[in-house]
């Protein structure tokens, strides 16, 4: 193997498949990027058995081949290059050379057959989605999913397909974030998988150009999104994601509408009293128009005043400040809606200008 | 207060005054042990533990009567109401013992002997019941103390007086000190309370940690806890225990008592409001072999289901397989307030628990049953005929 690429696109591949190498693994090979030369690129591979990633850059290929190198120094390696074309050239006695200006750099390789092969995924569903949409999706789902690996299905993010609507919904079982947007698709059947949401939040990292396609291709258990020229093979979870819609109320008793900064920036404020305090708890309360937040600690004690649009009964009800924070980092819209139904059920969160997204938040007891 | 429950029961019945009675459960359920003998019955060699045939032996004429819990209940509440005249710091210890802190009431009450010849007065005249007081520079000193005499006892013990009353008596005596660590205390060749308070503190540092410096502090006569009136009201755990009324060694049988068990148990921690993390059962075999084992969970519970499990996992991964379960007992430890608790989704048992505790308050405690615990194996519910299941943990204070 033999090829001239510069600084940039070995950077650019070194970094794409880095979230897919775990440099703990004990199995030496998977610590490892197999670089392969063919036609006019040079691809980067990546797995942890969990999940795989590809990704391609143009390269000069001047002898093609394969070879297998440490992922920990190589990209080290090339962080540090200088901003110039860059040989690499496989040594017959198992060495890489790596070459710019007058200097080179020599790093052993491991043997290349025994890198495993990706999974060749050939499912039953066939999607593409505009790039754009999908990390949008990603970005307003999978911050709300469990981290906690006893509950695994949970730390995935429920892709619903059915007839042109895809949705996306996660959960750590004390709230839940729902985006839905609508697609070309022709198959009729309605389906659905979960994703590891760490797997779809690396994928919306990796998405250079919005106007890009992402092609999904889902089996029983695995699936593949192929965005330009990175391509992620990853692990679905097996099991039967709880049923989310019996869990969103469909009336409410108290609907206010309020600007979301102006929301935001109070809860951000108030909030700084339950800091330490174990539960993370601020009070509201909502009355003739006006929601009241309320906190207090050892430290000290606050509230704040602002004015909503409301109709319904008045309600007092505590809510873990975090998870309504999380929600102001993703939403854009300038209004907010909350619906309630009193204070031991759940608030749900609602764009005005949208009704894609939906974020229900389970209050405190209080 | 001296054998409270026998004194209790001889006033309500006072045709059984100066009689040797014992206070027991009934026999047919094996509960047939000893709760209390009065004085008359402790002189003939009967113990509070003993079963009933035995204490049978040493005093045939005794006469026997079932604990009446709520009339102990009730009297309790009214000593330590006369205990509260003397002094607003009255600290609850079990239902027949209190510490109550006498400095500053000098001017009211006189020295805290004549306080106390003036609080067993009342007892006697208004209660009916005889106590033992013992008066001390530290709760350890006191307690210890109004042991030195009994019935009817009162005891002064000054910083002066430990040496000379306290440490020749056996390590055993020394309150903290329960039947493990004194047998340990004794390999060491620590014998009397006095041997422990002459040992070097870092001798017992090394064996026993800093539980071994405070039980020397104790033997010294040094405590420095304040009598606290409210230490009964943080409930720290709730559980419930039950003797079969035959050893069970199917594990069919053991399931249905344990899922009993953890129903009462999560039903009297909703009542209290509270939610435990800790998990424990207690087993105890046909030949008295005991354990007593624990987990931890990742979130606090008030509801069966998880309860059930943790103990079954519990009993199976510590019981062996053979041996027949007299005994069985689950709690749930760790306690916290239900409020200020984050609500989760997907999960059933809250909203299911809601309705059956409202049927409950409002038509009893077996108004509502597993199908289960009607089979013949199921036992709680039958002995709960005469203990109130249902009991809030708040029924101390």
């Amino acid at each position: 193997m033999k090829i001239t690429a510069s600084k940039e696109n070995l950077l650019f591949g070194v970094s794409a498949v880095q979230k897919a190498v775990n440099a703990k693994n004990t199995l030496p090979i998977l610590t490892c990027i197999k670089l392969e030369a063919k036609g006019d690129h040079l691809s980067f591979t990546a797995t942890d058995l969990e999940v795989g990633i590809q990704c391609k850059v143009p390269a000069g290929v001047i002898e093609e081949g394969v070879c297998v190198v440490p992922a920990r120094y190589f990209s080290e390696i090339v962080r540090k290059l200088p901003d110039s074309v860059i040989t690499l050239e496989l040594i017959h006695d198992g060495e890489i050379i790596i070459q710019y200006s007058n200097s080179e750099l020599n790093l052993k390789t491991m043997p290349a057959d025994e890198f495993p092969q990706l999974p060749v995924v050939d499912g039953e569903y066939k999607l593409s989605i505009e790039a754009g949409k999908i990390k949008q999706m990603v970005r307003q789902t999978a911050f709300a999913c469990s981290t906690d690996e006893s509950r695994p299905l949970f730390t995935g993010v429920l892709c619903e397909i059915e007839n042109n609507e895809i949705r996306m919904i996660s959960t750590d079982t004390h709230r839940l974030a729902l985006k839905k947007e609508y697609i070309q698709n022709k198959q009729k059947k309605s389906f659905s998988f979960i994703v590891p949401a760490k797997i779809l939040t690396e994928m919306a990292r990796l998405i250079q150009n919005d106007e890009e396609f992402c092609q999904m291709n889902i089996s029983k258990n695995l699936a593949t999104f192929v965005i330009e020229n990175i391509q992620i093979v990853c692990r679905l979870f097996d099991g039967q994601f709880p049923n989310y819609q019996q869990v969103i109320p469909s009336q409410y008793t108290l609907k206010v509408k309020t600007k979301t900064k102006l929301f935001q920036e109070a809860v951000e404020r108030i909030s700084l009293f339950s800091l330490d305090s174990s539960s993370n708890t601020i009070h509201l309360k909502i009355e003739n128009n006006i929601l009241r937040l309320f906190s207090q600690s050892e430290l000290g004690q606050g509230y704040e005043e602002i004015p909503i649009a409301g109709e319904g009964d008045p309600v007092d009800i505590a809510f873990n400040y975090r998870y309504l924070l999380d929600v102001f980092r993703v939403l854009d819209e300038e209004e907010l809606t909350i619906e309630f139904t009193g204070p031991l059920s759940p608030g749900i969160i609602r764009p005005v200008e949208n009704n894609n997204f939906l974020y229900l938040v389970l209050p405190v007891r209080c | 207060m001296n054998a409270f429950y026998a004194s209790v029961t001889q006033v309500l019945e006072p045709e059984l005054k100066g009689k040797p009675l014992l206070i027991a459960g009934d026999p047919e359920k094996r509960h047939g042990i000893i709760l209390t003998a009065s004085y008359e019955a402790k002189k003939r060699g009967v113990k509070t533990g003993m079963p009933i045939w035995e204490a049978k032996m040493h005093c045939p004429q005794a006469i026997l009567r079932p604990p009446n819990f709520a009339a102990f209940m009730d009297f309790s509440n009214r000593v330590f109401a006369i205990l509260r005249d003397f002094s607003p710091l009255v600290e609850p210890f079990s239902i027949d013992e209190a510490f109550v802190e006498l400095t500053g009431t000098e001017k009211l009450w006189g020295s805290p002997l004549q306080a106390a010849q003036a609080i067993k007065k009342r007892i006697k005249e208004e209660v009916g019941i005889l106590c033992s007081v013992g008066i001390g520079p530290s709760k350890v000193v006191a307690k210890m103390a109004a042991g030195l005499q009994k019935p009817d006892g009162l005891t002064l013990l000054t910083e002066a007086d430990i040496p000379r009353r306290l440490w020749p008596l056996p390590i055993g005596e020394l309150f903290g000190v329960g039947k493990r660590m004194e047998q340990h205390l004794l390999n060491m060749g620590i014998r009397t309370i006095g041997d422990l308070a002459q040992t070097p503190p870092k001798l017992l540092r090394q064996r026993f940690g800093v539980v071994g410096v405070t039980l020397r502090e104790l033997a010294r006569g040094q405590d420095s806890s304040p009598v606290n009136p409210s230490s009964l009201d943080t409930v720290k755990s709730v559980g419930h225990q039950i003797t079969l009324p035959k050893d069970y060694s199917l594990l069919k049988e053991i399931k249905v008592v344990l899922l009993e068990l953890a129903e009462a148990v999560s039903r009297r921690a909703r009542l209290g409001n509270y939610l435990g993390k800790t998990v424990s059962l207690s087993v105890r075999g046909s030949d008295f072999s005991g354990i007593h084992r624990s987990l931890t969970l990742k979130e606090a519970t008030a509801y069966p289901s998880v309860i059930y499990e943790t103990a079954l996992k519990l009993f199976q991964q510590h019981w062996p397989q053979e041996l027949p379960v007299r005994l069985l007992g689950v709690s749930l430890g760790n306690l916290v307030r239900a409020e200020g608790q984050q609500l989760s989704l997907f999960e059933p048992e809250p909203q299911l628990y809601q309705a059956i505790d409202r049927i409950k308050n409002k038509f009893g405690e077996k108004s509502l049953l597993r199908g289960s615990f009607l089979l013949e194996e199921g036992v709680f519910y039958e002995a709960g005929k005469k203990q109130d299941v249902g009991r809030s943990p708040h029924y101390l204070s």
